[in-house]
């Protein structure tokens, strides 16, 4: 005999266990195991026939009541005094899951009655927070009508279509402002060092400031130091030297 | 201040707040005791007996709200966006913390024998749950636990009215 059942309402394994339990009006701490397993096993393959899938917790399931099933079917070995727990009912680990999730479940069917409840008495703020909450819900299509989409594609393929830049090269750093700003850092120092000068810069803006670096010694108006290769580049203003001559 | 006065100044107070107040916080914003601003409230209460309002007590606090009665009509400014439905899985994963927090999101899912992270997700959004904290131990788990809005929301005045029936049985 089949047993009819109701799809989509299960929260899981425990969930549709219970029902099981509670159609066959059996007693939970008593499962008749064999019974539950087939029909439980029904359940998922009526899942299949209809093409759902069938999430792993179900089939973990199905296999432990399997499995509690075969203990079931097996001689049981004279308890052996002390050892209580080798010997205990294979049933029990799972129903005492299964009456666990039964109290929170009653408990969610409760909370559900003083959501609906609750969800009865409005505070003064609540309306206006719904109101205000409207501006999430608009339509984000707005306006936009078939004709302006279809404009909207056809530049958007223009877009596509046309080629992409071999170089781009940012207006952000030009050489006289790096020389300017060369000079600036240099005012009044008796020498700078050129890692200094390059601080938080970027790696145009590096070639930049070297670029602007030998363009003020081609001037004459500093000059470089470097004591070893790869070392610190002194850079020093050329007049400082003038003036120390005289 | 007489008594008289001080009720009428319970009232504003509970009328302006944005949020439940308790009795021990509006008894010492009116140099009162807790018993005092409650019967306060209970006389606050009696006088609303023929009107639209009620006193409600959530979470400890005190909020003043419409009567039940009323529902129909006030939905008709607008559709309730705070009380949107809570999915069947939504309201498990939450009375399990309910119950059992700190609790993490393993013990939720042992528990419920499913998956659980939308419906945690889902909790966290409408901020009837916050993080605790994290759980010593591999991994270091996320603890979650119920919020004020919870009693708010649920018309709960603390977790001691959350039902006790068939608890001795797994505890």
């Amino acid at each position: 005999m089949g047993y009819r059942i109701e799809l989509d309402v299960y929260q899981g394994p425990f969930d549709l266990l219970l029902d099981l339990i509670a159609h066959n009006k059996v007693d939970l701490w008593d499962i008749p195991i064999a019974t539950i397993t087939e029909q439980y096993l029904e359940y998922l393959y009526s899942l299949q026939e209809q093409d759902l899938a069938i999430t792993g917790e179900f089939l973990v399931m199905a296999a432990t009541l399997i499995r509690i099933k075969s203990r079931l079917l097996l001689p049981q070995e004279p308890p052996e005094t002390e050892d209580e727990d080798e010997h205990q009912d294979p049933r029990i680990e799972l129903v005492e899951q299964l009456v666990r999730y039964k109290f929170f479940k009653e408990v969610s069917t409760f909370l559900a009655g003083r959501y609906a409840e609750a969800a009865r008495h409005f505070t003064r703020g609540q309306r206006m927070e719904s109101l205000d909450l409207t501006p999430e819900y608009t339509d984000p299509i707005g306006d936009l009508t078939l004709s302006a989409l279809g404009e909207l594609y056809h530049q958007l393929l223009i877009e596509l279509e046309r080629e992409p830049p071999v170089h781009t090269i940012s207006g952000a750093v030009s050489l006289p402002e790096r020389l300017a700003l060369v000079r600036l850092q240099l005012v009044g120092q008796p020498r700078a060092t050129f890692s200094a000068l390059l601080r938080d810069s970027s790696a145009a803006e590096i070639v930049v400031t070297f670029l602007a670096v030998l363009e003020l010694v081609r001037l004459g108006e500093i000059t470089m130091v470097q004591t070893r290769s790869f070392g610190e580049i002194d850079v020093r203003p050329a007049q400082i030297e003038v003036e120390v001559r005289q | 201040m007489t008594l008289a006065e001080a009720r009428i100044v319970v009232e504003g107070l509970i009328f302006a707040s944005e949020r439940p107040l308790g009795a021990s916080e509006i008894a010492s914003m009116l140099e009162l005791d807790a018993p005092q601003v409650e019967s306060l409230v209970e006389e606050i209460r009696a006088s609303y007996q023929d009107g639209a309002l009620h006193v409600r007590n959530v979470g400890g606090g005190y909020q003043i709200v419409t009567k039940p009665e009323l529902a129909p009509w006030i939905e008709k400014l607008g559709r309730p966006v705070i009380n949107a439905p809570l999915t069947a899985a939504s309201t498990e994963t939450l009375a399990i913390i309910a119950y059992q927090q700190p609790v993490t999101k393993v013990e939720i899912e042992q528990v419920r024998g499913v998956r659980s992270d939308s419906a945690i997700n889902s909790l966290m959004d409408r901020e009837l749950i916050h993080e605790l904290g994290r759980k010593e131990g591999p991994g270091r788990p996320i603890l979650y636990g119920i919020t004020e809005k919870f009693f708010s929301h649920f018309g709960l005045t603390s977790l001691e009215e959350l039902p006790l029936k068939g608890i001795s049985e797994w505890k």
